[in-house]
């Protein structure tokens, strides 16, 4: 694992912010420009085969900048995890091109959290309804809102 | 998909595409899944999946809620395996904290486990032979369910969504009653019921013309597509985590992990059947092994004095107010755990900001992520083979839509 | 008075006067006992009250179900229809796939704001007469889900006839809360000929 984090720092400089392992958990986090080449190289060259989980999570008023984007990779053929971390604005690239999978989380994920992400062909409502006001996980977001009832039927 | 796009039938007709909206209330859907088919007669062209028609918030909720108040909010999730779901959730905690779990708990955990996969099972089986019409496969499962549900009653006092599992343990010890009644029921279940069962339906000629070379994924699918658990094993994926990252106690168990190379859903079918031999077989072997000693751990800060004390002394009354009303805060951090769960990798990430409740909390729905295959494997069926699909997925919406 | 000839005016009136008579020489104990007997023995109806009560009995215990499940709760109500519990002892084993030819949706489960619209559309679809069951708590109050994404109770969206609490019910309640809407049933008044305004 620390030859590829190594690798890595090698690799891409400046774009890795840091890396640690804290309770046996390797996270890596990077800028948002050099995300999906660092994705395709993990993908490629690192042996993570498959994206295990994709999500957000939103630091308002504790961190800036105010979302980040985290990535749970695992290689089956190494029998490795790996966290991939990505601070960002509101808009990462899509890794929908690099594992097809990531297309629902994404989706989820713009959807709980208003992250766009770009590059994704359908970032359209999956778990809520179409027209649905807000973007529930932020933290601004209150968990008892009003919201009032889809009227598609 | 664009209205103008025409087929040729093989007479050289040409047709339009259909569209069909298939669920939300479907009896064949599980719940409250919407698919919609694009169809050319009966030939699927394109399927799109919306589920979300459960979608309770139970990432939102979780924020507001002490960590002992989420436990209840898992067993809601998978609810055919609702213990799997604490598991799962525990273990996330109890890493955050640092704790140590007693052997015994482990034991417990481990047993309940593997109990809750047959339980599992039983329902996909179920329900999977009744959507394609095998009625009486349906009261077989059923009858040995009911046994499993009596079991977790003695035990946990609820036949279902038991909230058994404590941070730091479980919430009581196994009692004479429940083990004795588990023991009779794995003799049983392996000897004579697991037979019943393959007998409906491992070598019917219906049921395989239904689900051999239906619904088909490569090994490049499943790891493009996220897919874990029996449908992984199913395409010859050969990853199984608890032989792979071994937690609790599987490390000290002797069990074999089918795997099967062909990819359809006979395929994962037959995952399934031997998954629930290699649980019962477990499960015995837990009983076995089974240590003395605590159920839970001894850590005042986090664990409330048992209930018999509460009563005697003021301190233990204050105390167990503090963490019932407060709760007890976690170190900062952020902890990814997953377990195999019945239906795949189940896992909870957790984000600490060093207060009683967590900051955020997802969770890694295997079934929400497997149900993406489904719109690669309908394209080209039968509409038919759509039912199929459903059932072998073993979606279970609660955990799709969260 | 002759059998098969009708009465005339004449030996009616001497008919009641008779009976009069008859009723001014009773004891108020004698008069008690007739009553009594009368009522214990012949029973005074109307076609209109007999046949609401024989439609009533027949609606009571032969509901047909949708078969439709949200969440946990659906699991429990299959178990009802499984072998232990068996629906069918009391008659309400044929749960329909489509909402025309149901007559009781039990709604199993959460009740979500995106699901909602279409429980309603379900409800709609449904012939009269028709009832509704709202089986655990969720669909009851909301339950343990207070959040921005659930209905607080189906009764916003449709109304309900008999709540059956629990998280989930045991199926001896949701047995329990069938036989009470059949209860229900049994008093119903009107609603006797449907198809009429």
């Amino acid at each position: 694992m620390d030859e590829l984090i190594n690798a890595i720092r090698e690799r891409f400089g400046h774009a890795v912010l840091d890396s640690y392992t804290r309770l046996g958990e390797t996270t890596l986090i990077v800028k948002p420009e050099a995300l999906h080449d660092l994705m395709l190289y993990l993908r490629d060259s690192g042996g993570f085969e498959m994206l295990t989980d994709l999500t957000a999570v939103d630091w308002l008023g504790r961190r800036e900048p105010r979302f980040e984007v985290v990535y749970h990779l695992h290689s089956y053929s190494r029998n490795l995890r790996l966290r991939v971390k990505c601070p960002c604005e509101g808009s990462v690239n899509s890794v929908v091109d690099i594992w097809l999978g990531a297309g629902f989380m994404e989706r989820e994920t713009w959807e709980m959290f208003g992250i766009e992400f770009k590059g994704n062909p359908e970032l359209t409502h999956i778990l809520l309804w179409d027209g649905f006001p807000g973007w529930p996980l932020r933290k601004d977001f209150n968990w008892r809102e009003d919201v009032p009832l889809p009227d598609n039927r | 998909m664009e209205k103008e796009i025409l087929f040729r039938d093989s007479a050289g007709v040409e047709t339009d595409v259909i569209e069909l909206n298939m669920g939300p209330q479907h009896p064949a859907t599980h719940g409250v899944l919407r698919i919609k088919l694009w169809l050319d007669g009966e030939t699927v062209v394109k399927a799109r999946i919306t589920p979300g028609y459960l979608h309770r918030g139970t990432e939102k909720i979780a924020e507001q809620k002490t960590y002992h108040q989420v436990i209840p909010y898992t067993d809601r999730l998978d609810y055919l395996a609702p213990l799997t779901n604490n598991l799962a959730y525990v273990m996330a905690v109890e890493k955050l904290l640092g704790l140590e779990v007693p052997e015994r708990a482990k034991y417990i955990r481990t047993l309940l486990a593997e109990l809750t996969r047959i339980e599992s099972h039983l329902v996909w089986y179920a329900s999977h032979g009744m959507d394609l019409g095998a009625w009486t496969a349906w009261f077989y499962a059923f009858r040995e369910r009911e046994k499993i549900y009596d079991l977790l009653e003695i035990l946990t006092g609820q036949r279902m969504n038991n909230t058994f599992m404590r941070i730091g343990g479980v919430a009581a010890d196994l009692n004479h009653e429940f083990i004795v009644g588990l023991t009779d029921f794995l003799a049983n279940f392996r000897t004579k019921a697991l037979q019943e069962l393959h007998t409906m339906l491992t070598d019917n000629i219906i049921w395989k013309k239904r689900t051999q070379g239906v619904g088909i994924l490569t090994r490049d699918d499943v790891l493009a597509l996220s897919a874990t658990g029996p449908v992984a094993r199913g395409s010859g994926l050969d990853h199984d985590m608890r032989r792979d990252e071994p937690y609790l106690v599987y490390d000290r168990l002797n069990f074999r992990v089918p795997v099967y190379t062909e990819g359809d859903s006979y395929a994962r079918y037959l995952v399934r059947m031997e998954e629930m031999e290699e649980s019962a077989k477990m499960a015995e072997q837990c009983l076995a092994q089974l240590p003395k000693g605590p159920v839970i751990a001894d850590e005042a800060k986090v664990i409330p004095p048992p209930k018999d004390r509460v009563y005697d002394s003021i301190e233990n009354l204050i105390h167990h107010f503090k963490i019932v009303s407060e709760g007890f805060s976690v170190p900062e951090g952020e902890v990814y755990v997953s377990i195999e769960a019945p239906k795949g990798e189940l896992g909870f990430y957790i984000v600490s900001d060093g207060s009683q409740r967590p900051y955020r909390m997802h969770i890694r729905a295997s079934t929400f992520i497997n149900l993406q295959t489904l719109e690669k494997m309908a394209v080209g069926g039968l509409i038919a083979d759509v039912i199929t699909l459903i059932g072998t997925l073993d979606v279970v919406l609660g955990e799709v839509d969260r | 008075m002759e059998i098969g000839e009708r009465p005339t005016t004449e030996a009616r009136e001497r008919f009641l006067l008779e009976l009069d008579e008859i009723r001014l020489r009773l004891s108020p104990q004698e008069e008690e006992a007739i009553r009594r007997t009368l009522a214990q023995r012949v029973l005074f109806t109307t076609v209109e009250s007999m046949s609401q009560w024989i439609v009533n009995w027949a609606r009571g215990n032969s509901l047909f179900p949708l078969t439709f499940g949200l969440a946990c709760c659906a699991i429990e109500q299959m178990a009802t229809g499984g072998p232990r519990f068996d629906m069918a002892r009391f008659g309400y084993e044929v749960f329909r796939p489509s909402p025309r030819q149901s007559d009781l949706i039990v709604i199993a489960g959460t009740l979500t704001k995106k699901m909602a619209p279409v429980v309603r559309q379900l409800w709609e679809q449904m012939a009269q007469p028709k009832w509704a069951i709202a089986m655990g708590a969720c669909a009851s109050t909301g339950g343990m889900y207070n959040s921005f994404a659930v209905v607080q109770g189906a009764d916003w969206i449709i109304p309900i006839d008999v709540y059956v609490p629990g998280c989930p019910p045991r199926p001896e309640s949701l047995l329990y809360g069938f036989l009470k809407l059949a209860a229900k049933i049994r008093k119903e008044k009107g609603r006797l000929y449907p198809w009429i305004k």
